[in-house]
Order: structure tokens, then C-alpha cells, then sequence
């Protein structure tokens, strides 16, 4: 299991995450991001490019 | 593996490396996790000349001038899959001799490789002036940004130069610290070449409602250093003395150290669709590879005319395509049978409270009309050259951005 952690203070929903990991990560109808607190190892390449390709640098996989 | 606390000295002097990664930015650290995840299993050595291990930039122009930030703030987690890098920092290379595979670094090392990757991004474009460096600027290391943000303060006159993108931000973020700012660009209205007249108007709207004081169609001859503070000889005749300058001129490509080289320099280190460095002499050094902005790659949306892609995102997507050739090279596969640099380019900027988003390339655009909101707030615009889409940007309205991010390429 991965646990997944965004930092709310630096997001700025620019959305990168979600072209990367959707299972994961969505921009609600107010456009802020929402996501997923777990996933599974199966997804480890999904989301680690998921936070590679966050501008802001503010997701945080841990183990 | 480094923190960005390690004293950057090294008691090892490698003298060949299987992949040798020249620059220490986040393109060499996206380049060594790719080329792992593609199977490479060979030696991998960045060389950079920051002190630095990977750390994020854009945060320079913005936050890192409104409170203090360091390297380690900033820093990029280095992953488990790249703990056998070896990062030798604090190192430039002189040289380079891609015949003999080899670089030479200014200490007259010389590292011998099977594999080399150009990624030494860019260097800011400066005016010719002998000012004092506490009164004079630019932004492009994290040592840039701290100097900047420790020699102003609140109620100092400050000169942007250069009306792109890091001029903007760094004006936008030294008015949120209470500076007199007075950005000074050569064009109409700054950013209109990147977002076309109306919305580049609406954003400069904002900067002077802010109190930035806009002088465009003006160029700076002169910068000269005086009892008052730095005098800027402007091309209208006119003379204004600020406490300090911000250069934002743009930037070449670090290829310097690639002069002996059979290389082609342009707006950057020119590459085939795969990023494999074009020869002068015709072909490519297939053992060569360039990533991030320092290359100039042909790219599908600019109808393979070869590009520089200035943005963020460019080393993250070049280094996709690099690692996998390099992996596939080093297995003896052709490079050619894998697909080609393509990826979507994206940029984003800060502005006081707007957050702009843009995908495609709308600098390229010959038109445009806006698609939803309006100028002057929340706004979605499309860009399009020869009846294709080919840009969309959106300052908030996120979710309509990215429903259209699916088209661009397409006829209109």
C-alpha cells in the first residue's frame, strides 16, 4: 500500500497529477484537487509520475 | 546519495562513467530515474556546477522572494532507484570532445563515457555594465533569489528589464513586498508575443492597478552606477535611477563548453526528433543525447520546425524520451524504433492571485479568440495557426483548460 499526501499549502490545482493518475487524482467542480489517500503498489510508476510532474512539488508518496 | 545539506566535495575522481549527464538540474535527475526505469543498468554520473543537488526553480521568481527559502527547501526527493548516482557538484565542464567521448572539467579532469547527456538548461542574457552585483539582478539560481530578496526592501525602487514571463513574476512578488517596481519592456505590452494583445493587456492591467509602473517600447542602453543608485540610460533619452535592477532578458543556451564540438548551436543544442545531438558535419552523435531547454528539438506541433520548449515541464518530458534511448542504445537497439519527442508542452505562471495555465504552443499561434469568461478575469483563450488548434490558455477556469488540452493539435 502507498499512502499519498498533498500539500494543500503549496497546490495550486494546475491538475498535472490528474493526466498522470486519475485513479488517484481529480479536480472537483470548484476546480480544487481531490484525491485518493492509498493506492495500491500495482500504481507506484502512475503516481510517482503523478508527483514528478506536479509544478508545485507538493505530493508526498510514502510507504 | 546527497541531501542538500552534504558538504558538495568528493573524495572519488571518476574518470569514466557508461552515462555521463553534464548538468545537475532536474533534467539529469529525470534522465537517471528514466534510463533505470528503461533497464539501463550501467555506471550514471552528473556533473554540475551548482553546489546543489536537484532543486525546483520556479518557486525563484515568486516565493523565494517574499521569504527566505534554501536549496533544501526546494529540494527534488531523490528515489531509491537512482541511490547508485554518483553527483559530482560543484563542477563545471570546460569541454567536451565528442569524438573521443570525453569532457574535460576546469580542473582539467577528464571523464571518459559511453553515453553523454547535455543538460546544462540555459544562461541569462545580461547587459554589458560594470554595476555593483548587490544592485544588479537576475534569477535563475536559488543564490540569485536570495541576493535579490536580501538587498530590497519595502518603499526601494526597483528596475525590472525585460517583459517575459520571470520579469512579471519577479514584479508581481517584489510589489507584495512593498518595492516601487517599474518594469521596463521593448514591446508593446509585455507577454503579448507569448499570449497575444488582449490578454497580455489584461494582465498588465493588473500589474499597474498593483502599482508596477509599465515603460514599454523602451530599451535600456546603459546601466551606470551613481551616489543615488543605478542609472538607467533609456533609448528615449531619458535617465531613471532605481536602487537596484532585475535583468530578465532572456537566456542562451550553456553550450559554450560545447564549442570545440561538432554540434549545432542555435536558440539551443539542436537534436534529431529522439534528442540525439545533430552533427555539424550531417547525422547525429547517436551516444549524444540533450534534455530540457538547452535543446532544440523538432516537435510535431510546430510541424517539426526544431524548437526550444522554455518551460518546466520540457526537461521532465525530454527526459522520457532520453532515458529510454539511452537504456535501448546501451542494449544495441535502435533508438529510431522507439516514438519520438512529442509530448504536449505546458507552462504556468503566478501573478498576485492569478494562475494561469497553458497548454500547446500559443506563442506559435497566428490567431486567437477567447472561449470562455473575460478578459480582465477569469478567462479561457484559444490559439491557432493555420486553422489547427494549437494553444489553449486559461487564467482559473482549470477544468475548461484541461477539457481542451484533448484538442489541441486538431482542425478548428
Amino acid at each position: 500500500m502507498i499512502r499519498i499526501q498533498v500539500d494543500m499549502g503549496k497546490c495550486q490545482h494546475y491538475g498535472q497529477c490528474v493526466f498522470e493518475a486519475p485513479e488517484t487524482f481529480r479536480l472537483n467542480d470548484d476546480d480544487r484537487l481531490e484525491y485518493e489517500r492509498e493506492a495500491n503498489e500495482a500504481d507506484r510508476e502512475k503516481l510517482e509520475a503523478a508527483a514528478d510532474v506536479c509544478p508545485m512539488q507538493a505530493i508526498t508518496l510514502l510507504d | 546519495m546527497p541531501d542538500a545539506g552534504d558538504h558538495p566535495s568528493r573524495l572519488t575522481r571518476p574518470t569514466s562513467a557508461d552515462l555521463v549527464i553534464v548538468g545537475a538540474g532536474l533534467g539529469a535527475l529525470r534522465t537517471a530515474e528514466a534510463a533505470r526505469r528503461a533497464g539501463f543498468s550501467g555506471s550514471i554520473l552528473v556533473i554540475g556546477r551548482e553546489s546543489h543537488p536537484p532543486y525546483n526553480r520556479p518557486p525563484l521568481s515568486k516565493t523565494a522572494l517574499i521569504s527566505e527559502l534554501t536549496s533544501a527547501d526546494l529540494a527534488f526527493p531523490l528515489r531509491s532507484a537512482v541511490d547508485d548516482v554518483e553527483w559530482m557538484l560543484s563542477t563545471a565542464i570546460d569541454r567536451a570532445d565528442l569524438a573521443q567521448a570525453r569532457v574535460t572539467t576546469s580542473g582539467d579532469q577528464s571523464i571518459h563515457y559511453d553515453h553523454l547527456v547535455i543538460a546544462t538548461g540555459r544562461t541569462p542574457r545580461r547587459l554589458p555594465s560594470s554595476v555593483a552585483p548587490d544592485r544588479r539582478h537576475v534569477v535563475y539560481t536559488i543564490e540569485d533569489a536570495q541576493r535579490l530578496r536580501r538587498s530590497t526592501s519595502a518603499g526601494e525602487r526597483v528596475a525590472i528589464i525585460g517583459g517575459g514571463f520571470i520579469g512579471c513574476e519577479v514584479a508581481a512578488s517584489l510589489r507584495a513586498r512593498g518595492c516601487a517596481v517599474t518594469l521596463v519592456c521593448s514591446g508593446d505590452v509585455p507577454l503579448e508575443r507569448t499570449l497575444g494583445r488582449r490578454l497580455a493587456e489584461a494582465l498588465v492591467d493588473r500589474h499597474r492597478l498593483e502599482g508596477v509602473v509599465i515603460e514599454s517600447r523602451s530599451r535600456v542602453l546603459e546601466l551606470v552606477d551613481r551616489v543615488d543608485g543605478v542609472a538607467m540610460s533609456l533609448e528615449d533619452g531619458r535617465t531613471l535611477v532605481v536602487d537596484a535592477v532585475v535583468e530578465a532578458l532572456g537566456s542562451v543556451p550553456a553550450a559554450d563548453w560545447l564549442a570545440d564540438g561538432d554540434v549545432v548551436v542555435e536558440a539551443g543544442v539542436a537534436t534529431d526528433p529522439w534528442l540525439r545531438a545533430r552533427k555539424a558535419s550531417g547525422g547525429v552523435w547517436s551516444n549524444v543525447h540533450v534534455v530540457g531547454d538547452v535543446a532544440q528539438v523538432p516537435h510535431p506541433l510546430s510541424d517539426q520546425a526544431s524548437i526550444v520548449l522554455p518551460h518546466w515541464s520540457t526537461p521532465v518530458d525530454t527526459a522520457r524520451v532520453v532515458g529510454a534511448a539511452v537504456a535501448a542504445s546501451a542494449r544495441g537497439e535502435r533508438v529510431s524504433a522507439l516514438p519520438a519527442f512529442s509530448a504536449l508542452p505546458t507552462f504556468w505562471t503566478d501573478q498576485y492571485d492569478l494562475h494561469m495555465l497553458s497548454y500547446g504552443m500559443p506563442a506559435t499561434a497566428d490567431n486567437h479568440e477567447l472561449i470562455a469568461g473575460s478578459y480582465g478575469s477569469e478567462c479561457v483563450v484559444g490559439y491557432s495557426r493555420q486553422g489547427r488548434l494549437i494553444g489553449v490558455v486559461g487564467v482559473g477556469m482549470r477544468s475548461s483548460v484541461m477539457a481542451l488540452r484533448d484538442r489541441i493539435g486538431q482542425a478548428i
